[in-house]
């Protein structure tokens, strides 16, 4: 237990430092994390990005208000606890990008920790919006196995998928920091 | 040396089958949703939702519908709603106010509620209960009032367990509707007969086959708008109907 924990602190001081000698890839982190909480906002409405991209008569401000505008959602659409954890979610996930590429930049490995990052944005996406009421990808899932008859259920579920992404996601940054460690040593970084 | 080879190969269809499979799921989703945008698209040709006073029948159904402002207003954003769904409460306190300020009020627009009680049973109730304030003229009272009682008591302090419990009986909502000004003993009497099950019903049917599975859901134009999102999606979809 104590070997893990090291292992993990280890990794994760990896990130910290490779995030203080190379700043730039904090403005990446903040960048990816930005492009992924849009993912997850705008996931229920794809019908409509598409209209607001292609076909809706609108001006090129008024188009580009209309997509940024979904990022108010995390005010109106999810309770406060729901919005901490997207956000968390969200920065966890610009971390992880930004590590892939440096990962990329540095050794280009990176199929292994993409496939991981991309389970955890999956699950998010699965986790957010409200089983109980329909919206979300959940209920599909759920209805196929039974489960909507209890709205506690659901909605339980819903949270333990949302947390599963947070877990899945700092999984795919531990083991990026394990990369970045080694390549940390041999530059002797 | 083979088994030296072979683990890597491992490793890596290991990650192929991953990736297949996420890719599959989001294919998948994208699918779904698209076809769920397809059958709303259906219904409305058949049906416009922005609809004008000459396209209502008569006098006698376009009273019956659920309206929030003017009846005779060419754009109208109608809204699938349950009274116990916690986003639909949140969409009555932030987004909600913001449109009715903005284009209700002025008379530029007007809301349709159609009800969608999928929360739990007493969700009916509720259902019915709001035509049954729709028969004495004050629909947008009670929706108002109900809506503020969720969210004051229950929703706002992130209680959620009240979805699972029957808190809407003939008794509850005849109490909120005569805080409201409502006449709470003609809305139980409506209620035990009955009179307006089936509106609640067509209403479901509606649903059903424009595809809408949840709650809130909006649509403006051809437009269908899922969750309770900010004015910020709103306004641009409405000023264009507007135009």
């Amino acid at each position: 237990m104590k070997l893990i924990l090291l292992k993990i602190k280890i990794s994760y001081k990896a990130v910290g430092r490779m995030f203080l000698h190379h700043p730039q890839y904090i403005l990446y982190a903040l960048l990816f994390a930005f492009v992924g909480l849009g993912i997850l906002l705008w996931t229920f409405n794809i019908g409509l990005l598409w209209y607001g991209l292609s076909e809706a008569p609108f001006t090129i401000l008024e188009r580009v208000t209309f997509i940024g505008g979904i990022y108010g959602g995390i005010f109106t659409n999810f309770d406060s606890i729901e919005a901490i954890g997207l956000i968390i979610f969200a920065m966890l996930f610009g971390i992880n990008i930004a590590c892939l590429v440096y990962v990329l930049k540095s050794q280009g490995k990176i199929i292994k920790n993409s496939a991981k990052s991309s389970a955890g944005l999956l699950t998010a996406i699965i986790a957010s919006g409200c089983a109980a009421c329909g919206t979300s990808i959940l209920t599909p899932i759920l209805i196929s196995l039974g489960a909507t008859s209890s709205i506690a259920l659901s909605r339980s579920i819903g949270v333990i998928i949302s947390y599963l992404s947070i877990v899945l996601i700092l999984y795919a940054v531990y083991g990026l920091g394990k990369v970045i460690v080694n390549h940390q040593a041999l530059h002797g970084v | 040396m083979t088994s030296n080879k072979s683990k890597p190969l491992k490793k890596r269809n290991y990650i192929i089958a991953v990736v297949v499979i996420i890719i599959v799921c989001v294919i998948g989703t994208v699918i779904y949703m698209s076809q769920q945008k397809d059958s709303t698209t259906v219904v409305e040709n058949k049906q416009p939702i922005t609809s004008t006073s000459n396209s209502l029948p008569d006098n006698s159904s376009r009273n019956k519908k659920l309206i929030i402002g003017s009846q005779d207003i060419k754009v109208t954003l109608v809204e699938y709603g349950d009274f116990k769904c916690p986003l639909c409460t949140k969409f009555s306190q932030s987004t909600e106010k913001q449109i009715r300020k903005e284009y209700v009020d002025s008379g530029k627009i007007n809301i349709e509620y159609k009800t969608l009680p999928i929360i739990a049973d007493d969700s009916k109730v509720a259902a019915e209960a709001a035509y049954c304030a729709n028969d004495q003229q004050k629909f947008t009272e009670f929706h108002d009032a109900v809506y503020d009682y969720m969210w004051n008591n229950y929703y706002r302090n992130g209680d959620y367990s009240i979805e699972s419990k029957n808190l809407f009986t003939q008794q509850k909502l005849s109490e909120i509707a005569s805080g409201a000004g409502i006449d709470g003993s003609r809305i139980t009497q409506c209620l035990q007969a009955g009179t307006n099950k089936s509106l609640v019903e067509a209403d479901i049917q509606s649903a059903k086959t424009a595809g809408i599975t949840g709650t809130p859901t909006f649509l403006i134009g051809s437009q269908k708008v899922s969750g309770s999102q900010p004015f910020s999606i709103f306004k641009p979809l409405i000023d264009s109907k507007l135009k």
